[in-house]
Formats: structure tokens, sequence, C-alpha cells
């Protein structure tokens, strides 16, 4: 075949053009370290890649997920820890003082005071900005003496008493701690006698003492509640001011865990028999007060065993989270091996292409400058 | 009886004739290197013989033609090579150019930035009052539809890059044939005369060449050495020395559609018509690949929009009032996040009910759920599956179309190098030529002197 030196030249070139690109491609390779540079590389090796990206990634928020969840799992076992251990000692103080002197009761209804106080305080703990046991009003303490207006609109006043009471009185504080309203019994519309045991409700409609409409907000109340017949006071105590609300997390694909616990399961009992013991001891008739003491023993234990069911609940579904976490973290190395299979370059084998290509490229080079010189008018005199 | 003025007649002769076809070789080496060029040879052959007694006696040399060695039928194939070649190269590079909008391989394309948005709504749901958590939202929302924008346009802008070629192409196309019926009249009024008109064939042959880049066409010549060009469905684009012109029209999708000019002045569609060349080509990325690529993309964008703000609607926000809609747009060109939330976070519908805020997280958590939903495909892929197939699909179309322009591109290539191997200029055979003529140049120069002293020699016997 005829071969013009326009062939020859033209021929070098391509190959010395797909030779250096060859050569760029792997300089590539190894400085990135990935093999599949564009989707156009190895479309199903791209195709692999993104889903297990997607997977890594889901994996990753999962287990943020559980986390913080076993976070206030562990945070609420603290809280219950210590409040099994507060109505433990209650309910040994009412064996004790059922057949106590005054002088032990008075002081034992010191103690039962402090502690209501403390296990309120514990059902009121916040995690961050919210309360946990609130249910879904998480920016409300669980248990207080604490009434919402807004636009008018007439609000309950929550509370509880520890007895019958004959004459009650509520005064309704704002922010600052003054009292804007004075509610008496005269104002009670239910019930109509001073306060009955256990819950009681009484409606606002937000005006102030002068009845002017207060603005909307939170206030804070005081009772003050007496039984003239017994000449005793009676105790109050605060009620549930949460919801029923479940806050759930994601574990899974679809897979929701229930995290929080309602305060009023947990505890409501537990302030109402607490309370109905202080009042016991506060009895300065000791017959009264011993059938009210004794009486408080059994129901006692009840809500401490409560609390102790909401805490094995608690751990139960912790330990589901544990073993959630543990699968997450294999299965992620798992897919973590894969996509590196996929996307990275061996170095090994790369590099040897390049000195390899490398080989190659220098020898088309010697070979073209050799071919391409000589002609025969270097021959011809 | 021989004629001693006829020997001075060969002499001279020889002389000439040797001169011409040193001529011509120069001529060759001047062009070794021209486009399109192909090769001429000087055809010497002998004079026509004197009948005298003894016999004929020959009267030296005449050069017959000056001959342009070149293969025809290689010509049409290297020209419908070419139409390939035009075509799959221009694709090939629309392609890879559409690839890179979607920059997957670096892991900060689109696929990241939906997989951030619904984590980000997760953690909305650990903790639906976090002022922080919703900023993170917000971001991770505007981060995604950024994305969404940026394809789209990126994509859209690419079409009206190539409407730009396509018209700045068809005004070459128009150039070509014009210059190419000059070229026929030029051709047709030399050859008349009996000469061939070597060089003017090459330049014809160089602009059908440039052409059969551009648009697949049908050629073929006529008697009198003229060409006639035919494109799309039997349109003449050049017959005899007149030549007839595209030109471009907007169509309905904005775009630029090919038209004929016909002998009326009308103008007709031929943009399906064309089936190869660089036309092709665009209007393949163009028409088929990047407007199926942005079908996809508004698909996707829309039902993300339609799903998410169904739920969003349906939720309530930090105030206890009912969601607005989360995303504002219709299409992966405008969605983007309602501007009321963007400039307020306690919008966000994370509660199902107004009496459960601020701790309620189920409407959250029912739109971080739409991730695993299956709303693309008639109701079989989610929302990553859809888009893995997209990109997917992108990368396919770059591989296939490389693919086909390295098959093309050493097609052609080869039919090149059987062209050039018999009408390119080999510089050593020419020199072979120049020594060659040179030598008989010179022996024909010392006949003369020869003949010039045996003239001499009569001379002086008559005296």
């Amino acid at each position: 075949m005829r071969v013009t030196s326009k062939m020859m030249v033209n021929n070098i070139n391509l190959e010395i053009s797909m030779q250096s690109e060859l050569l760029l491609k792997t300089q590539k390779v190894i400085a990135s370290q990935k093999k599949v540079q564009r989707a156009s590389d190895d479309p199903i090796a791209m195709g692999k890649i993104l889903n297990y990206r997607e997977s890594i990634s889901s994996i990753d928020q999962y287990m943020d997920n559980i986390i913080q969840g076993k976070t206030r799992f562990e945070f609420s076992e603290t809280i219950f820890d210590s409040a099994m251990d507060l109505s433990a000692r209650a309910k040994n103080i009412s064996v004790n003082e059922s057949s106590g002197t005054y002088e032990t009761r008075q002081a034992a209804a010191v103690e039962i005071q402090n502690i209501r106080d403390q296990i309120v305080s514990l059902a009121n703990s916040k995690m961050g900005e919210n309360y946990l046991f609130s249910g879904h009003q998480t920016d409300t303490p669980a248990f207080s003496h604490h009434v919402e207006i807004s636009g008018g609109v007439a609000a309950n006043i929550d509370f509880g008493l520890a007895a019958d009471a004959t004459d009650t009185t509520i005064d309704i504080k704002d922010a600052s701690g003054s009292v804007v309203r004075t509610i008496t019994q005269g104002d009670f519309v239910t019930p109509a006698s001073g306060g009955t045991m256990g819950a009681n409700s009484v409606v606002w409609n937000g005006l102030d003492t002068w009845g002017a409409l207060l603005p909307d907000g939170s206030y804070t109340f005081e009772v003050n509640s007496n039984d003239s017949n017994a000449g005793v006071r009676v105790i109050d105590y605060e009620t549930y001011n949460g919801d029923s609300g479940d806050i759930e997390m994601m574990m899974g694909d679809g897979v929701n865990l229930k995290v929080n616990v309602d305060g009023n399961t947990a505890f409501t009992d537990l302030f109402y028999r607490l309370s109905r013991l202080q009042q016991g001891l506060e009895d300065p008739n000791l017959t009264n007060g011993t059938i009210q003491i004794s009486g408080q023993v059994n129901a006692l234990e009840a809500a401490h065993d409560q609390i102790a069911y909401v805490r094995s609940e608690g751990a139960s579904k912790y330990n589901r989270l544990e073993v959630s976490e543990s699968q997450y973290d294999k299965l992620k190395i798992n897919i973590q091996d894969m996509l590196s299979d996929e996307e990275d370059a061996d170095m090994a084998t790369a590099i040897m292409e390049l000195q390899s290509m490398q080989a190659a490229y220098e020898t088309t080079l010697a070979t073209a400058a050799k071919i391409i010189q000589p002609s025969l008018v270097d021959f011809l005199r | 009886m021989s004629n001693i003025i006829g020997l001075l007649d060969i002499g001279r002769r020889a002389i000439l004739q040797h001169q011409t076809a040193i001529q011509v070789t120069g001529h060759n080496i001047a062009n070794a290197n021209s486009e399109g060029y192909s090769r001429q040879k000087a055809v010497l052959e002998a004079a026509i013989p004197i009948s005298l007694s003894p016999g004929q006696v020959g009267s030296g040399v005449e050069t017959t033609e000056i001959k342009r060695i070149y293969d025809k039928f290689l010509t049409a194939q290297v020209n419908s090579e070419k139409h390939g070649l035009g075509r799959w190269e221009a694709q090939r590079k629309g392609l890879e150019r559409a690839e890179i909008v979607f920059d997957e391989p670096s892991g900060f394309g689109l696929s990241q930035a939906m997989a951030d948005f619904w984590n980000a709504w997760q953690d909305l749901t650990n903790n639906p009052s976090g002022h922080t958590e919703r900023v993170n939202l917000l971001a991770k929302s505007q981060n995604m539809t950024s994305s969404f924008n940026k394809i789209s346009s990126d994509l859209m802008r690419q079409q009206e890059d190539l409407d730009t070629s396509i018209v700045g192409t068809v005004n070459e196309i128009n150039n070509i044939t014009g210059k190419i019926a000059e070229l026929n009249q030029k051709i047709t009024e030399t050859e008349v005369t009996g000469l061939k008109a070597n060089d003017y064939r090459d330049q014809r042959d160089l602009l059908l060449k440039d052409l059969a880049e551009k648009i697949d066409f049908d050629s073929f010549e006529d008697n009198y050495g003229k060409v006639a060009v035919f494109a799309g469905n039997g349109r003449t684009l050049v017959d005899d020395s007149f030549s007839w012109n595209l030109t471009t029209q907007t169509n309905i999708n904005g775009h630029e559609d090919i038209m004929w000019i016909d002998g009326d002045g009308n103008l007709n569609n031929i943009t399906a018509e064309i089936d190869s060349g660089q036309l092709k080509g665009w209007l393949e990325v163009r028409d088929v690949a990047i407007d199926d690529y942005l079908t996809r993309l508004d698909d996707l964008a829309s039902t993300m929009i339609t799903q998410v703000n169904a739920l969003h609607t349906n939720g309530f926000d930090l105030n206890g009032t009912a969601g607005i809609d989360y995303f504002s747009g219709t299409s992966a060109f405008d969605i983007d996040v309602n501007v009321n939330i963007a400039n307020d976070v306690n919008l966000i519908a994370a509660a199902t009910t107004a009496a459960g805020v601020p701790g309620d997280n189920s409407n959250a958590l029912a739109i971080a759920n739409l991730n695993n939903g299956l709303f693309m495909s008639a109701g079989t892929a989610t929302f990553h599956d859809y888009y893995n197939s997209l990109s997917s699909d992108v990368g396919s179309g770059v591989g296939e179309a490389i693919q086909y322009y390295d098959h093309q591109h050493a097609m052609s290539r080869n039919v090149d190098n059987i062209r050039e191997s018999v009408s390119g200029v080999s510089l050593d055979e020419e020199m072979m030529n120049l020594v060659k003529f040179q030598h008989a140049y010179t022996a024909a120069a010392k006949l003369v002197t020869k003949v010039d002293e045996l003239i001499a020699t009569v001379m002086d016997m008559g005296r």
C-alpha cells in the first residue's frame, strides 16, 4: 500500500493523543483515588455508589436519633430511681407513724413536705428546653399551680386537695409575684362547697380584681384551704398540666418508638397519696390521723410500684435501641466496604498501569521521532 | 527521410514537456500538506509518429493531460463516514456537558442534598420546638431547592447554547453551498474548453467534506462536471450553479427548527428529515436527551412539592396556626422554600394538632417518612430511586455516545488513510520524479547541443 508522509504523521498524532488521554485518565484516578470519575465511566457502578451513599447517610441519621433517644431514657431512668427512693422512704414513714406520737408526727409531716417538693421538681425535669413528662406540652411544667389564659377565653384552675375543705382561697399571681385576683368561696361555681378531696377545678374568666381583662399568658396561683370543722388546714397538691400526647422517634424505615412517659401515669397518684399522708400527720386528732396515715400504706406501695413499672418499660425500650444501634454499626461497616469496592481505586494497580502507560508513551514518541525524520531529500546530493 | 530540423523539434519538445512535468512535481511538493489536495501527474506520451518509407518514426513526447489522481468512490465513502463522525462527536460533547451538570461522583450533587433534606426533618422530630433544628432544616431545604434550580437552569442554558450552535452552523452551510455552486460554474467553464479543472475540483471536494460533517446529504456529479447536493427528503441544496438556503425558525418550545427555503420562498420544516451530521447530534441532545432529563427532574420536584405541602398544610406550626405551603413553585426550575417560612422558622409545622404544640412531632415524623414512600414511577419508586435511575441514564447516554464516536472515528480515519494512500503526495516519490525528469531534461539538452553540432557540420559541407 502506498504510504505518504502525511499518513504517517496523522497516525502518530492520533496514537500520541490517545495515549496521553489514557495517561491523563490514570493520573486523575490516582490523584482522586476514585475509580469512577464520571457517571459514564461505569453507569452501573455509579448507581450502586449512589445507593450505598444514601444507605450510609440514612444509617447515620438513625444512629443519631437512637443516641438522642438513649440519652432521654438514661435521664428518665435516674429520675425514676430517685423518685422510687423517695417514695419508699415515704411509705416507711407512713408505717412508722401509724403508731407515732404527736411530736414525731409533726417532724414526719415536715419531712413528707420535703419529699413532695423534691418529687415535684423531679417530675418537672427538663432536657434542654423541653419538659420531659408533660406529653406534647413540652413548654409547660408537668406539675405546678399554673394557669394560662388567652383571648379572654375562660381557663380552668386545677388543683388537688388532701381532704374535704370548708373554705378555699385561691390567689392568682402574675410573673412578678403580685396578686392580681383572689378567688374565694363565693366565686366557686363547682364545687359548691369549699373543695373536695381529690382533684378540683375552678373556672376563671381571666378578669382581675377590678374586673379588667388580664393580658394573655401564664399565671401561677396559691391555694389556701381549711377545714373549719376540724380546725385544720387542708393540704393542696399540684395536678397534671400536660397532655397525653406521644412523642415518637424514628429508629428505622417506618419504625417509630415512643420515648416519653406521661407524667400523669407516673406521678399523679403518688402526689395525692403523699398529701393525704401529710394531712394525716398534721391532724391534731391522733385517732383520726392514725386512720388516715395507715390508710396510705398500701396505696403508697402501689404508687411506688407504678413508678417501677414505667421505669422498666423505659429500660426495655433502651435495650431495644441498643440492639438496633449495634446492628446499624455492623451494617454500616458492611456497606462502607461495598462502597469502597465500587468506588475506590486500587492504588497498586493504578500506579502499575500508569508506569506501563508511561513506558508505552515514551516508546511511541521515540519511534515517531525515528520514523518521521528521514526522507529521500536528505539522501540526494 | 529524417529531418534535421525535426530533430531539433524533438529536442525542443522534450525540454519543454519535461519542464512541465517538473512544474507539476513542484506543485505537488508545494501542496504536500494542503488539506484535500489530490496529487497530479503529467501524463507524457509519445507524440504522433510520422510515416516515412522505412517505417513510422517517432516525433517526440507530448503531454496529453495533467491527471488528478483520485478515487471518486472513496470520496463518497469519506463523506458518508463524516456524516456519522459529525453526529456522534456533537452528541458526545453535548451529553458530556450535561453529565457535568449532575455532578454526582463528587458527592455534592442533588442526591446528597436530598438525603440531607430528609435527615434534617428527622433531626426536627427529635426536638420539634428547637430553634437550631428548624434553622438547620431551612438551610438544608434551601440547599436542595438551589440544587434543583441550578441543574434545571444549567440544562436549559445548554439547550440555548445548542440553538446558537445550530444557527451558526446553518449559516456556515449556506456559505458552503454558495461556494459549491460557484465552483460548479467555474469547473464547467474550464472543462468546456477541454482542460481539467483539477484544483477547483479539489476545492469543491474539500467543501463537500466540510458540509458532510455538518449535515447529511446525497450528491452526484453530472456529465458536465456539476455536482448536485440534496439534503433531508430530496431538498435541493445545490444544483447547477444555484444554491438554496437553509434558515432557522423558533418553534413552540422556544427552540430553533431548521427550515429549507424553496424556490417560491416558502419555509419548509426539515428538522425531522435530518438523520446525521452535527445538526442531528445537536438536535438529539437538545430535543431528546435534555428534554427527557428536564421532564424527569420536574416530575421529581413537583411530586416532592405536592407530597410535602399536603402533609405540611395539615399540620400546625409553633404558633398553633395551621401550616402553610412548605415549598413554593411547581417545577425543578422554580422550586423554593416558601418565603414566609424562610423569614420565620416558627412557621414550620411539626405538630399534627394545634393542642399538641410544641412537643408534638408527629407531622415532622410523617414528612420525614416520605423519604421511604413510593411516589414516583406510578407508585413503584422512591424519590431516591427515581433520581438514581435518572443519573444512571445520563451516564449510560454518554457511554453509548462515546462508543459510537470511537467506532465512527476509527472508520473515518481508515477511509481517510486509504484516500491519502491513493491521492496523497509522497515526498520520496516526488523526489524520485524530480531526479527522473531532471536526467531526461539534461539528456534532451545534450541532444539539442549534438544536433546543433550536426547542423554546423552540414553547413561546413557546402563551402
